[in-house]
């Protein structure tokens, strides 16, 4: 488990977020792979949903290479077949920080990737992992 | 004397005709037309009567053909002067010269005789015309 | 249409080449992400699993392992600060860690990654690196084949055009070469393009067939307009005979309203004078005077007497004659008598010649006329007139030249002359009343203009044909009585 310490340092990082109303603090690493893989996880019964945004390259590289390890291509690939073989829908795309954010809202148990300090500075969301921090 | 009159439009040719008949010892009177002509020659009478064919008013033929009427022992010479006439100063349609004087001759002219003729010409046929 | 296609693909080749090339860079450098995020996370996933690695060597071992497989060229766990290196690295290699996400980055030729362990208690960062040399050499390599493979391309592309270009446009400049001179007024060249292209085929095939039937019509047409011309030409003609005709006319009755009064003027002159020259004694120096003068007023009355051939009308003194001969030579005679004997008369009249509807003195006037001017056209030059007489057929095409002429047989007078000769203008004039090229006194220039009257009045034709410094002959066509 990763210490919510780290989350605080003031280097880049990219963090997983979710609402405030999200019901856990953390998720394990395999767990996000998980999820963002088409796997189902569940919390109380309910499943986590994925958001994926493209908006930021480089953010988007450092997700596809610390979570998914897997070339964007590849991943996206993956993605169609995803609904074939485990049966669970893709992850919902979104298009801008403030879409994301309200997406977050609108369904608790949607998780989502940004960097750290965009996610500090909004105070509707809640960081539940430190996904890769610079060294 | 042998009388002849002279019947022509012309001045100078009824002048000179006159003096040339009288000088080979004519008697000669002159008119200048047609009309004028017929009365001299019923007031004097003549051997000879000496008319130009076509002149305005009247022409040679008809009196050629009077004379001959009323004066059967009177001869006649016409002369022409040649060619078409204008047609301006006669009669309107083309007058032939040549048919004018064949009529003169069939209405009983003696001699036509073509302008200009000699003088000796003139004389001897009008001697050769009465002396018959 | 070589530069044109050469133009295009120099644009378009190009694109084609970067665009394939950027398809086989971005599949290349894909596998290699994939490849090299794959292998990190599970070397990561094992090591995280793994119980056995509580040595420092150990772990050494397990980097090394990764090494040794694949294009791992750099394996270190760092704990903290320090760093565990791999055995198999070089030690100054290690501070060499910078993370990459996108292949390339840095320009190091290595792709660092880092995943991020649990080990045991405490947090540990794998470092791993691989080698983007090869995935270089391959997109290298694969750009040359791409760069060899367009230049080919475009090589038979050039190749491919000129033979195109070739059999396409040489039948096509040759078509446009017969074109053009087609244009320019050969109009008789055909068309005819070898090809194996079945659409320039057709094509010539086309345009020969419009060629040739546009040279049927401007055929067509040339021979309409040349009928139109002819049509016009002997329009004109007949309306300047016509003309001619009427001025002779209009002459004639002037000359006849003339001459009357010119006759009737003198006669009294005639005889006033003859009567003066009775009343003059015999050896009055008058009398020469006035005897010359009856001379002149004579010759004023020949005068008179031609100008009355105009006025002279048709028909009267018209005779049958059936044998003409014996006219000409009587008429040739008096010329014999009135031209000197230097001059060579050659006749060649051919007995018997008629019969003819004619007046045979003016038949001689006419003659005597006509010998009068080859006379003075010999004055300047020349000494031979031929005079000949014979029955001649007037064929079609010579009576369509000559208006008052019809086809069939004619009797032909002809008078020719070597002397001077006439320029077209003269021959133009030749027979307008009082037009003469005599010097003056020598003539009134009447004659020829009394000659054409004759020849009208004779329902005949007359023929002038004349060469400057040869000479000129008159000819004379009557037509036969009785045809």
């Amino acid at each position: 488990m990763l210490l919510m310490v780290q989350a605080s340092w003031a280097e880049r990082a990219v963090v997983l977020v979710a609402s405030k109303d999200f019901p856990a603090d953390n998720i394990s690493t395999l767990d996000t792979r998980k999820i963002y893989l088409g796997v189902s996880v569940a919390i109380d019964g309910k499943n986590i949903r994925a958001i994926r945004w493209y908006n930021d390259e480089r953010l988007n590289q450092i997700f596809l290479q610390s979570v998914i390890a897997m070339s964007h291509r590849s991943y996206e690939r993956r993605l169609l077949s995803m609904v074939l073989k485990f049966g669970s829908p893709r992850p919902v795309e979104v298009d801008g920080q403030d879409e994301l954010v309200a997406a977050l809202a609108k369904n608790p148990m949607s998780i989502a990737y940004m960097w750290k300090r965009d996610a500090e500075s909004d105070t509707r969301l809640k960081i539940i992992r430190v996904l890769w921090q610079e060294n | 004397m042998t009388k002849v009159i002279i019947i022509d439009d012309e001045e100078d040719i009824r002048i000179v005709l006159k003096e040339v008949f009288e000088r080979a010892g004519f008697n000669a009177s002159v008119a200048s037309n047609g009309d004028d002509g017929m009365n001299l020659l019923r007031e004097q009478g003549a051997d000879l009567v000496i008319t130009d064919v076509i002149m305005p008013g009247s022409d040679g033929v008809e009196i050629a053909y009077d004379i001959r009427m009323e004066f059967p022992k009177t001869k006649i010479i016409v002369m022409s002067g040649g060619g078409n006439i204008s047609p301006m100063d006669y009669k309107p349609d083309s007058i032939k010269t040549t048919a004018y004087l064949a009529s003169a001759a069939a209405v009983g002219a003696d001699l036509t005789l073509t302008k200009p003729f000699d003088r000796e010409v003139l004389i001897n046929a009008a001697k050769e015309l009465t002396t018959q | 249409m070589v530069f044109a296609v050469l133009l295009i693909n120099a644009v378009l080749l190009p694109l084609l080449f970067y665009g394939v090339l950027a398809v086989v860079r971005n599949a290349q450098e894909d596998v290699f992400t994939d490849h090299v995020r794959i292998y990190s996370r599970v070397f990561a996933d094992m090591l995280q699993t793994d119980e056995k690695l509580a040595t420092e060597a150990e772990i050494v071992a397990s980097l090394d392992s990764s090494i040794l497989g694949g294009r791992c060229v750099y394996a270190a766990l760092k704990q903290g600060d320090s760093r565990l290196l791999s055995s198999l690295m070089n030690v100054e290699d290690g501070n060499k860690f910078v993370e990459d996400f996108q292949f390339g980055e840095h320009g190091d030729g290595v792709y660092y990654l880092s995943n991020p362990l649990q080990f045991g208690e405490t947090l540990a960062i794998l470092e791993l690196g691989f080698d983007e040399q090869p995935t270089l050499l391959e997109i290298e390599s694969a750009r040359k084949t791409i760069l060899n493979i367009v230049l080919v391309y475009l090589l038979v592309t050039v190749v491919l055009v000129v033979l195109l270009s070739t059999l396409v446009s040489r039948p096509l400049r040759r078509l446009q070469h017969d074109s053009r001179q087609i244009a320019s007024g050969d109009y008789k060249r055909k068309m005819s393009v070898e090809s194996e292209i079945f659409e320039i085929r057709e094509l010539t095939d086309d345009l020969e067939y419009m060629r040739s039937t546009l040279v049927g019509i401007n055929a067509r047409l040339e021979g309409e307009i040349a009928s139109r011309e002819a049509a016009e030409a002997e329009r004109r003609k007949a309306e300047i005979h016509l003309r001619h005709m009427h001025r002779l006319q209009s002459i004639g009755t002037l000359a006849g309203g003339v001459a009357h009064e010119f006759n009737n003027v003198l006669l009294p002159l005639l005889l006033y004078t003859e009567l003066a020259l009775e009343d003059l004694e015999k050896d009055n120096p008058v009398r020469p005077k006035l005897e010359r003068v009856i001379k002149l007023a004579n010759r004023a009355k020949g005068l008179s007497e031609q100008i009355l051939v105009f006025g002279r009308p048709s028909g009267e003194d018209l005779t049958v004659i059936s044998d003409i001969s014996p006219v000409i030579d009587e008429a040739m005679s008096m010329v014999r008598a009135l031209i000197p004997a230097n001059v060579v008369i050659q006749l060649n009249i051919a007995r018997p010649v008629g019969p003819i509807l004619c007046n045979s003195n003016e038949i001689q006037q006419l003659l005597v006329n006509l010998c009068s001017n080859a006379y003075h056209a010999l004055l300047k030059g020349g000494n031979r007139i031929t005079v000949s007489l014979e029955s001649r057929h007037v064929s079609k095409d010579f009576a369509e030249k000559h208006p008052s002429l019809e086809e069939g047989e004619h009797i032909c007078l002809r008078v020719s002359d070597t002397g001077a000769g006439m320029d077209s203008a003269t021959m133009a004039s030749i027979f307008d009343p009082f037009f003469t090229t005599r010097e003056v006194g020598e003539g009134t220039g009447l004659g020829l203009s009394v000659v054409h009257g004759i020849v009208v009045k004779h329902d005949g034709e007359i023929v002038v044909t004349s060469e400057v410094g040869v000479g000129t002959t008159v000819e004379v066509y009557f037509p036969r009585h009785g045809d």
